[in-house]
C-alpha cells in the first residue's frame, strides 16, 4: 500500500487530516478571539463590569472608611456631639435641645435594588424658646451631621425662619438691614437601613 | 467492466476498436474504418493523422481513456542481445548502456528503448531491444497533445500483432490459457511489468530445432512478420513491402492519383475487368505520394535489410497499356504483371526471413491477416516459402461482437493490430512501450498530484498562518485584559496563614495591583481569598469573578458594619447648598433681597407630590419684577442638569407687593425635588 508512496501522496493524504483539523482549529480560535474581544469591549464600555468593579470597590472603600470612624455610632450621642461641637460660642447647652430617633420597622419601601428598607430618623427639637441661630452655624452644623461620623445621615426635614422678619406685614415698611438670627422650626435628619437590620 | 481502446493508424486506414470486459473475454463493443488522410504539402501528416484520430474517436462515441498506439515498426530499431543479468528490473536499469554497444546509428541518448525478454538463462538474458528516436515520439505527442489525446501506452504494431495471435490461439491454446492466467495473475497483483513469460510448449525436433508458427500481417505499407515456437517469440520483422508498392507501380506507370489507382486494382480484383481513369485523375507526372516518401525514409531503423523499391515499369514493356491522349486505362494485364511482382518480392522477403529463422527447423502454421492478406495469391506466397498452410488469423471468432457474417468477414482480416493493442491494455502481456523518460504517461491524478499537493499545503499553511496570528491576538487582548504577570502564595511563617502575591497585565492588573483600587478597598484574608478566586478563572472570566467576589465582599462588609452605601437618602444640605449657590450666583443681578424662611421637606418619594422647598424671599427695588424674572430663568435652565435637584418651581402664594411707598414684593416660591440627581458629580 505504500510502496508507491511519494512526497506528493504523502502531503495529499496527510492534508485529508490536517486541512480539516487546522481549519477547524482556525475557526475555533477565530471564535474565541471575537469573543475575547466582544468580552474586552463589553467590561470597558459605560456601565460595564470595569464601571461596577470601580463602583463596589469605591463602596467598599467608603464602608471601610466609615467603619473606621465607629461603626453605627449611638444616633442621639452622634447629634449632641454635633451640634455641641459646631456651637464654638458655647450658646447650646444640652438642654436647648431635644433628640428623638424613630425606628419604625414597620415602615417597609420597595426600593430599586429590590431591597426592602427602612428610614431611621432623628428629629432634633430646639427646645430654647429665645435661641436664634447664625445661617453659618446652620450650616454648618448641617453639614457636619451629614459628612461627620458614617456619613448615613441625611438631612430631611429643615424649618427655618428669620427672627427679623417673622411675622413681616407687606404693609409695613420693610427693615434695611436684619440681625442674622434664624430660628429652627424643624430639623429632621434620617438615614436608610435594610428592614432585616 | 474496463474498457480499451486500440489505435491502428496504417498508411491507407485508420483502425480503431474499443473493448470491453477482460482479457479472458473481451468484447467488441466498438469498431471504426476510416480511409486514412492524407497530409497537404503545407500539412504536418502526424498533425492530420491525430486530428482524424479525434474525430473519429468522437463521431464513433468511443472513449479516450485507456487508449494504446502503435509504433510503426519500420520506424523503430530492433536489436537482439544478450545482457549479463537476470530480472527485468536489473535489466532495464542497464538495457540503455547494453544497446549503445549495438545501434550505431543514433545516440542512445535520443532514444526511448525498452526491451522484450527473448529467453533467459543461467545468468545472462537474451533480450530484443526496441530504440524509438525521440524526435518521432515528440512529433507525434505533440499531435495527438494539440488533438487533447493522450495515449496511454505506445507500443510496436508487431508485438500487438504477437499478442492478438497468441490471444486468438495461434501458438496452441495452451499458450493462449497461459496468456490469459499471466494477465489475471498480473491484474490481481495490480502490476504489469509486460514481460512475455515463455512457456515450453514448442516441440523441438532432435538434432534441427524446433518447429515454429508464423504469423504475417500484410500491410499497404509493410508486411510484419514473426515467428513463435511454442509461445516464445523468436524472430519478427516488419518488411519494407505492401500492397501499396503494386499500387505505387500502376501509379507510377499510368501517370494517375495514387487514390485513383488503388481504386483500380481493387476494382480490376473484384470484376476483373479493365478500368478507366476519369480525367481528374490522371496527373501529368508521376505522383510522389506520401507513401512513397514514407517508404523511403529512415532505412536504417528496420532491422531487415532495405527491400527493393518498387520497380518503375519499362516504357517499351509491352505488358503495361500506355495512357492514349484522351483516357487511361488500368488493364487486368497491368494489374496481373504488377501483382505478380509485387508478390515476387514479397516471396524474396519472406525467404530472406524464414532465412534468418536459425533455431526453426520447420514451420508447422503460418497465420496471415491484414488488408493485403487478401489479395489473390498472397496466402499462396506464404503457403510456398513456409512450406506450410496459410490460414488467416480469424480475431472475431473469439471476440464477441455485433458484427454480421459479411461485414466480420470484411473487416476481420483488418483489426487485429487494433485489437492486439487494446489487448494490451486489458492487462495482455508484452509488448513495448515507448512512452517512457519525458514522455512518460500520467495519469489526471499524477498530472494534478503536484498542483494538488501544493494547493493542500495552501490549504494548510493559510489556517496555520492565521491560527499563528489570531493566537498572538488572543494573546494580545489577555495582557490587554487579565493576564497574569506573577501569583505567589508565601507561607505565613509561625502564623500558618498564607498570604498571595499577585500582579497582572491590562485592566486587571489596574484594578488588583498593589495600590490599586481594590487592592486599596480590600484587605488581609478577603483579599487573598478574592485573588484566588480570580487566578483560577479563565482570563477572560477573571473580571466577572472579581465582580462577583466584590459583590460578596460588599454585602459582608455591610452586614458587619451596618453601613450600606447603597442605601443612600438623597442629601438635604445638598439641596440647600445649590439654593445657596444659585443666589450667591445671583447677588449683583437680584439686589436687595432677604431670604425670610426656608422650609426643606425630603420625606416624600412620591413622583406625584414630590419633596419640595418653599423659599419665602422679599425682592426690593423699582425693577423688582425683572429680576424676579431673571432669577426664575436661571432656576429653570438648569432643571435639565443631572446635579441640579429640582425639577420645577412655582409660585406657591403669588406676588404680596410691599404698600408702605417702598417698591417691591414678598414671594413664596415652591420647588419640587428630583427623586435622583446627582450630588456632587457623584452618583444620586
Amino acid at each position: 500500500m505504500f510502496k508507491d508512496l511519494d512526497i506528493y501522496k504523502v502531503i495529499l493524504l496527510a492534508s485529508i487530516l490536517l486541512v480539516p483539523g487546522a481549519w477547524g482549529y482556525a475557526s475555533f480560535l477565530d471564535g474565541k478571539y471575537k469573543e475575547a474581544k466582544t468580552r474586552h469591549a463589553a467590561a470597558l464600555r459605560a456601565g460595564g463590569v470595569i464601571h461596577e468593579i470601580g463602583r463596589l470597590s469605591a463602596q467598599l472603600e467608603s464602608i471601610k472608611r466609615n467603619a473606621d470612624r465607629g461603626v453605627d455610632q449611638e444616633p442621639k450621642l452622634f447629634f449632641k456631639n454635633q451640634i455641641q461641637n459646631t456651637d464654638r460660642s458655647g450658646q447650646i447647652k444640652s438642654t436647648s435641645f431635644t433628640v428623638t430617633t424613630d425606628d419604625p420597622s414597620d415602615r417597609l419601601r420597595g426600593r430599586s435594588s429590590g431591597r426592602r428598607s427602612v428610614d431611621v430618623t432623628a428629629d432634633i427639637d430646639f427646645v430654647e424658646k429665645d435661641l436664634t441661630l447664625s445661617r453659618e452655624y446652620i450650616n454648618a452644623l448641617l453639614f457636619n451631621c451629614e459628612s461627620q461620623g458614617v456619613q448615613i445621615w441625611k438631612l430631611r426635614e429643615l424649618s427655618i425662619e428669620n427672627e427679623a422678619l417673622k411675622g413681616f406685614k407687606p404693609n409695613v415698611i420693610p427693615p434695611q438691614t436684619v440681625e442674622n438670627k434664624w430660628r429652627i422650626n424643624r430639623l429632621v435628619f434620617a438615614r436608610r437601613k435594610p428592614a432585616s437590620n | 467492466m474496463a474498457k480499451s481502446v486500440g489505435v491502428d493508424s496504417g498508411a491507407f486506414e485508420l483502425k480503431i476498436v474499443e473493448l470491453d470486459g477482460s482479457f479472458r473475454r473481451p468484447k467488441l463493443s466498438k469498431v471504426c474504418l476510416e480511409p486514412a488522410e492524407t497530409a497537404g504539402p503545407d500539412e504536418d501528416p502526424e498533425q492530420v493523422r491525430a486530428v482524424q484520430i479525434r474525430e473519429v474517436l468522437k463521431e464513433g462515441g468511443l472513449q479516450r481513456d485507456n487508449l494504446a498506439m502503435a509504433a510503426c515498426g519500420r520506424d523503430v530499431l530492433l536489436r537482439e542481445l544478450k545482457v549479463p543479468f537476470v530480472g527485468k528490473e536489473q535489466i532495464r536499469r542497464v538495457i540503455k548502456f547494453e544497446a549503445e554497444s549495438e545501434i550505431h546509428s543514433h545516440s542512445v541518448d535520443d532514444l526511448v528503448v525498452d526491451f522484450h525478454v527473448f529467453e533467459e538463462l543461467e545468468s545472462e538474458t537474451r533480450v530484443l531491444v526496441a530504440g524509438l528516436p525521440k524526435t518521432v515520439i515528440e512529433a507525434r505527442m505533440k499531435a495527438l497533445e494539440s488533438a487533447h489525446l493522450d495515449p496511454e501506452r505506445m507500443d510496436l504494431d508487431l508485438m500487438a500483432l504477437y499478442r492478438v495471435a497468441e490471444w486468438a490461439g495461434c501458438f496452441g491454446e495452451e499458450v493462449a490459457q497461459a496468456a490469459v492466467e499471466a494477465a489475471e495473475a498480473e491484474a490481481e497483483d495490480g502490476e504489469s511489468d509486460g514481460e512475455v513469460l515463455p512457456t515450453t510448449l514448442g516441440a523441438a525436433v532432435p538434432g534441427l530445432g524446433v518447429q515454429a508458427r508464423v504469423v504475417a500481417d500484410v500491410g499497404a505499407s509493410a508486411t510484419r512478420v514473426l515467428a513463435v515456437a511454442g509461445g516464445e517469440l523468436l524472430d519478427l520483422r516488419a518488411l519494407r513491402i505492401g500492397t501499396d508498392s503494386l499500387v505505387q507501380e500502376i501509379a507510377n506507370a499510368c501517370s494517375i492519383k495514387l487514390t485513383a489507382a488503388r481504386a483500380a486494382v481493387q476494382k480490376v480484383f473484384d470484376d476483373g475487368e479493365d478500368v478507366v481513369i476519369a480525367d481528374s485523375d490522371v496527373v501529368a507526372s508521376a505522383p510522389t505520394d506520401e507513401v512513397v516518401a514514407e517508404s523511403r525514409e529512415d532505412d536504417e531503423f528496420v532491422l531487415v535489410d532495405d527491400s527493393d523499391a518498387p520497380p518503375v515499369p519499362d516504357a517499351n514493356d509491352s505488358s503495361v497499356a500506355a495512357p492514349t491522349s484522351s483516357q487511361v486505362v488500368v488493364t487486368r494485364e497491368i494489374v496481373a504483371t504488377a501483382k505478380d511482382r509485387f508478390l515476387m518480392r514479397l516471396r524474396r522477403e519472406l525467404l530472406r526471413f524464414s532465412t534468418g529463422l536459425s533455431r526453426v527447423a520447420s514451420v508447422e502454421r503460418v497465420f496471415v491477416t491484414g488488408g493485403g492478406s487478401l489479395m489473390p495469391g498472397v496466402q499462396a506466397v506464404f503457403s510456398e516459402v513456409f512450406s506450410a498452410s496459410a490460414e488467416p488469423l480469424d480475431v472475431l471468432t473469439r471476440l464477441a461482437h455485433d458484427l454480421d457474417d459479411e461485414e466480420a468477414a470484411s473487416i476481420g482480416p483488418r483489426l487485429p493490430i487494433a485489437v492486439g493493442l487494446a489487448l494490451g491494455q486489458l492487462g495482455g502481456r508484452g509488448g513495448f512501450d515507448f512512452r517512457r523518460e519525458e514522455f512518460a504517461f500520467k495519469r489526471k491524478f499524477e498530472q494534478l498530484k503536484f498542483p494538488a499537493a501544493i494547493a493542500c499545503l495552501l490549504l494548510i499553511l493559510v489556517p496555520v498562518f492565521f491560527i499563528v496570528r489570531r493566537n498572538q491576538q488572543i494573546n494580545q487582548l489577555e495582557t490587554e485584559h487579565a493576564r497574569t504577570h506573577s501569583f505567589e502564595v508565601s507561607s505565613g511563617g509561625r502564623g500558618g496563614e498564607s498570604k498571595v502575591e499577585a500582579t497582572y497585565y491590562g485592566l486587571l492588573g489596574h484594578l488588583v495591583n498593589r495600590g490599586f483600587p481594590v487592592y486599596e478597598a480590600l484587605e488581609g484574608e478577603n483579599r487573598d481569598k478574592v485573588l484566588r478566586q480570580v487566578e483560577g478563572a479563565e482570563t477572560f472570566d477573571r473580571l466577572l469573578v472579581l465582580r462577583s467576589a466584590l459583590r460578596r465582599a460588599l454585602e459582608a462588609e455591610q452586614s458587619r458594619t451596618g453601613i450600606f452605601s447603597d442605601l443612600q437618602l438623597r442629601s438635604g444640605a445638598y439641596v440647600l447648598n445649590w439654593f445657596a449657590q444659585q443666589i450667591h450666583d445671583s447677588e449683583e443681578m437680584l439686589g436687595k433681597f432677604l431670604i425670610m424662611r426656608i422650609d426643606l421637606d425630603l420625606e416624600s418619594e412620591s413622583e406625584r407630590q414630590p419633596s419640595k422647598l418653599v423659599v419665602k424671599f422679599m425682592l426690593q427695588g423699582d425693577n423688582y419684577r425683572e429680576r424676579e424674572a431673571s432669577l426664575r430663568a436661571r432656576f429653570e435652565s438648569r432643571f435639565d442638569d443631572p446635579s441640579c435637584p429640582f425639577s420645577n418651581v412655582a409660585e406657591q402664594r403669588g406676588e404680596d407687593p410691599l404698600q408702605a411707598g417702598v417698591p417691591g414684593a414678598v414671594l413664596q416660591w415652591q420647588f419640587s425635588i428630583k427623586n435622583d440627581f446627582r450630588a456632587d458629580g457623584g452618583d444620586a
